[in-house]
């Protein structure tokens, strides 16, 4: 299998405080990777670089053998990694349905004089964006509920509606970072189903931030471990959960799994 | 289009149409005409400040460019009327282009002190540059469109050429606030982060609506210019900024149809509101601290309430058809 | 020749500069108080023009009595503004706030228009009506003051800010809100305290200002822009920055008056906003600011 996504020595600091140092990781197409460590580690900081809402001070992010390094986050969106945010970034005001069509536009031609005429390429388009948008709806099982709010929606179906704008744009690579966070049990299990249908049927790649580790072991192909913006430990969750500096520095010594 | 909707749109043709017959006097006539033409200037506000969110004073500036560009090439170059009508339009364009890009850039308040300085900087060019823009005198004998061989020598008859391009102008403006790229720019001014994440320029779409709305300003220029066929500084001042934003306000910003019923309202008001010369400013600004305080979604965000009340009481769905600027927090 | 041209040039500078400061500082705080830029300021500067002139030419109050007077009519205005327009606008779109204070801007210009009339007004020296002549410069005896005067207010400003009980709670409102508010500073009165004091040093620049400048109703925009313009090229929201980028504009201005053009005076100063805000928004003491995803 290749590597889709190299990141080599990556290093950010903010205000002389390193965030990140050299950081360098691989993930390979098709799989889960889960980045785990305790807060403040740097996880979401290595999202914000990778997706480019932060610039690195050195280093290099390579998207199949593409640097993508200063690349702006809609470049980076077009060039087919999307991601959700830990505090949940909808449009509340706007519909389901209308949240993932904004969603979809990056796969739309738009020149704003066609659309201003409404050329018979536009109604096609749009007519095209429907269709795919009701697909995605109904993967997610949210089209009963097309026309709600997103305000309006409880926060499981919030979060299962981030996900689905992050798909709209067909990545290749997608970011979740805390999918989990703040679900109860049974919800956390379908997010779990949903990661890894996404996975499996629609072949992409994901990688995940995550604190809830039964997800994390349960899903992960290869884990990483992120401790004050190094990188500490990689590898298969069984390796991980041995691992005496993960379980020094983040599980805590009576840390069991649930098989 | 269902047979309802098609008659519909027949019978406001068909009003608009009849118009000037209801007026009769040339006052009158002309008050028809400035509705329609501060309606196309309150739809390039709305678009900038309704849908993008940018507290803009500049716009009247742009329209002044409109006119005096439309005066000078009919006068000093004798271009045809369509010509000139075009070439305000390019002007617009680049107007758009130029001030857009770096300003554009800038937040909230350093964007409105930017469309300040702008039109400052404009009117001391109107009044000093002379030979061009002919001083504080401004421009004198443009000549009244001809188009394709008809003359449109009355308001009366420019009516109709208004009524065209204001047409025009709205069915552009709706088509794209209707589409998704509409969803996209109101997606934007909500969270531009997030809409950056999902691909969207949002620079660049900022630009180009804020483009659309310079050229729909500059050939509102135009039509004012062939219409009172007199352009100068003192035309142009910066208390029309604020009626615009009044305007804007008071319909609803980031509504569709709030800068049409906002323009209406204004330009009658003030017909009554003249007579109090210099309270008419007070009232402009009276009136928008009142609407912000208490009615900032307009007029429209006001119907748009009430009818998702309506909606709610009949079909259970809790959803409000239109949100303007006021929703986001 | 030059040289003493140059001088007369920087003499008149440092007392325009001095005024530009305290305006700034005034910019600084409203900001503060309201996160926003205020638009109105320039006019709180030219209501205490007003005031100053009605106090102490109209009615013959004493100078000091005048000061005061004024400057606290005008920080309640100021604060009758920021409770009924502002704050309750605070929870919506920053943009209605930013209108806000337009809105209020263009009110408080035509009432003053419709107070004290459309022409403009000057009050007579204050301090003194002689010119002095250091070594060929030729300088009003009232600028000196002037300049003095604003000085004092701003050191007198700044030793209440460190020192005072009030000073303290105003600064750590500004820095720290919620840690504010655990301390028992109450953030309403705070606010309403930084707006009003930034209103009250907007006045009493226009106090100082009004013997050598003439008051008119729109002066209240131009000094807006001057005023925000200072305090920009300081950086907005510190108080060293504000007191730079004033005597800064000061010197600027009047060069540019001097050997360019004294009707394009004014233009230059937009441009030179223009110029600032489109390079470095952030000043020329602040660094500029990260974003946080």
């Amino acid at each position: 299998m290749s590597e889709q996504l190299q990141i080599r020595n990556l290093t950010k600091q903010f205000g002389g405080i390193d965030a990140l140092k050299d950081i360098s990781l691989e993930v390979e197409t098709k799989t889960i990777v889960s980045i785990i460590g305790p807060n403040g580690a740097g996880k979401t900081t290595l999202f914000n670089l990778v997706t480019g809402f932060y610039t690195p001070d050195h280093g290099s992010i390579l998207l199949d053998g593409r640097e993508i390094r200063g690349l702006a986050p809609h470049e980076v969106a077009r060039a087919g990694i999307t991601r959700t945010f830990q505090n949940i970034r909808l449009f509340p005001w706007m519909t389901v349905q209308d949240n993932i069509i904004v969603a979809r536009q990056l796969k739309c031609s738009g020149g704003l004089l066609k659309v201003c005429i409404r050329t018979p390429l536009i109604k096609r388009e749009e007519k095209e964006t429907l269709e795919k948008v009701g697909e995605i709806m109904a993967f997610f099982q949210l089209r009963e509920k097309r026309n709600y709010q997103a305000k309006n929606l409880p926060y499981g179906e919030q979060r299962k509606l981030e996900m689905a704008r992050a798909l709209a744009a067909e990545p290749k690579i997608l970011l979740l970072d805390e999918p989990t966070a703040g679900m109860n049990p049974a919800e956390s299990k379908e997010c779990v189903e949903i990661i890894y249908q996404i996975n499996e049927t629609l072949n992409i790649t994901i990688m995940l931030i995550e604190h809830n580790m039964n997800v994390v072991m349960g899903i992960s192909d290869k884990i990483f471990v992120l401790d004050h913006g190094m990188k500490i430990a990689e590898g298969h969750p069984e390796e991980i959960q041995n691992n005496q500096d993960v379980i020094k520095a983040y599980l805590g010594e009576n840390y069991v799994t649930h098989a | 289009m269902s047979i309802s909707r098609f008659l519909k749109y027949l019978a406001v043709i068909g009003i608009l149409l009849v118009l000037p017959l209801v007026t009769r006097n040339p006052y009158g006539q002309h008050i028809l005409n400035m509705i329609f033409i501060y309606t196309i200037l309150a739809m390039s506000v709305n678009l900038v400040f309704g849908y993008t969110g940018g507290l803009t004073f500049g716009h009247v500036t742009v329209y002044a460019i409109g006119a005096y560009i439309s005066a000078l090439a009919s006068t000093k170059l004798g271009f045809s009327y369509l010509t000139s009508f075009i070439l305000s339009g390019l002007g617009g364009f680049l107007v758009g282009i130029f001030i857009g890009y770096p300003t554009l850039k800038l937040a909230g308040a350093y964007f409105a002190m930017a469309t300040i300085a702008f039109d400052r900087i404009m009117q001391t060019i109107f009044i000093n540059w002379e030979s061009v823009t002919g001083g504080p005198s401004g421009i004198t004998g443009i000549p009244y469109p001809v188009l394709g061989g008809v003359s449109l020598k009355t308001e009366g008859q420019y009516y109709y050429l208004i009524l065209l391009v204001t047409l025009i102008v709205f069915f552009l403006y709706r088509n794209l606030i209707r589409s998704h790229i509409g969803k996209t720019i109101m997606a934007m001014r909500d969270n531009p982060v997030a809409a950056e994440a999902m691909g969207i320029n949002v620079a660049r779409l900022r630009l180009s609506v804020f483009t659309i709305s310079t050229i729909f300003a500059s050939l509102a220029g135009s039509l004012y210019a062939h219409m009172v066929k007199y352009v100068a500084p003192g035309a142009f001042p910066l208390e029309e900024s604020v009626a615009l934003l009044v305007m804007v306000v008071l319909g609803g910003p980031g509504f569709l149809m709030g800068p049409i019923y906002g323009s209406i309202i204004v330009v009658f008001a003030n017909e009554y509101l003249q007579y109090l010369e210099s309270f008419n400013m007070l009232v402009y600004g009276f009136a928008i601290l009142l609407l912000l305080i208490f009615l900032p979604s307009g007029i429209t965000g006001m119907l748009e309430r009430f009818k998702s009340r309506l909606s709610r009481k009949k079909e259970g769905i809790d959803y409000i058809r239109e949100v303007g600027i006021e929703e986001m927090r | 020749m030059f040289v003493s041209e140059l001088l007369q040039q920087i003499a008149s500078a440092l007392a325009i500069g001095s005024i530009y400061c305290l305006l700034a500082l005034g910019f600084s705080l409203t900001s503060r108080a309201l996160n926003v830029i205020h638009f109105a300021q320039g006019d709180f500067f030219m209501l205490g023009g007003y005031a100053g002139i009605t106090f102490y030419m109209l009615l013959g109050f004493p100078f000091w009595i005048t000061i005061i007077l004024s400057t606290a009519l005008v920080s309640l205005v100021g604060v009758a503004f920021e409770r009924t327009a502002y704050k309750p606008l605070w929870k919506r779109h920053h943009i209605f706030l930013l209108m806000s204070t337009a809105a209020t801007s263009i009110v408080l210009q035509n009432s003053a228009m419709l107070i004290w009339g459309p022409d403009a007004w000057r009050s007579p020296k204050i301090f003194s009506d002689k010119v002095l002549n250091i070594s060929g410069v030729l300088v009003p005896e009232e600028m000196i003051w002037i300049t003095l005067g604003a000085i004092l207010i701003m050191i007198f400003f700044n030793v209440f800010l460190q020192k005072s009980k009030l000073g303290k709670g105003f600064r750590a409102a500004a820095q720290d809100r919620e840690m504010a508010q655990g301390m028992g500073v109450s953030l309403k009165l705070a606010d309403s305290f930084v707006f009003g004091a930034g209103a009250g040093l907007g006045a009493l620049g226009g106090i100082l200002i009004a013997p050598i400048l003439f008051v008119y109703p729109t002066i209240g925009f131009v000094f807006t822009i001057k005023g925000f313009t200072a305090a920009v090229l300081g950086g907005l929201g510190s108080i060293r920055g504000a007191i730079l980028g004033g005597f800064l504009l000061g010197i600027i201005e009047n060069l540019c008056s001097g050997f360019i053009s004294s009707t394009y005076k004014d233009v230059f100063v937009f441009l030179l906003l223009l110029v600032i805000l489109l390079v470095k928004p952030s000043g020329l003491l602040l660094k500029p600011k990260v974003e946080k995803v």
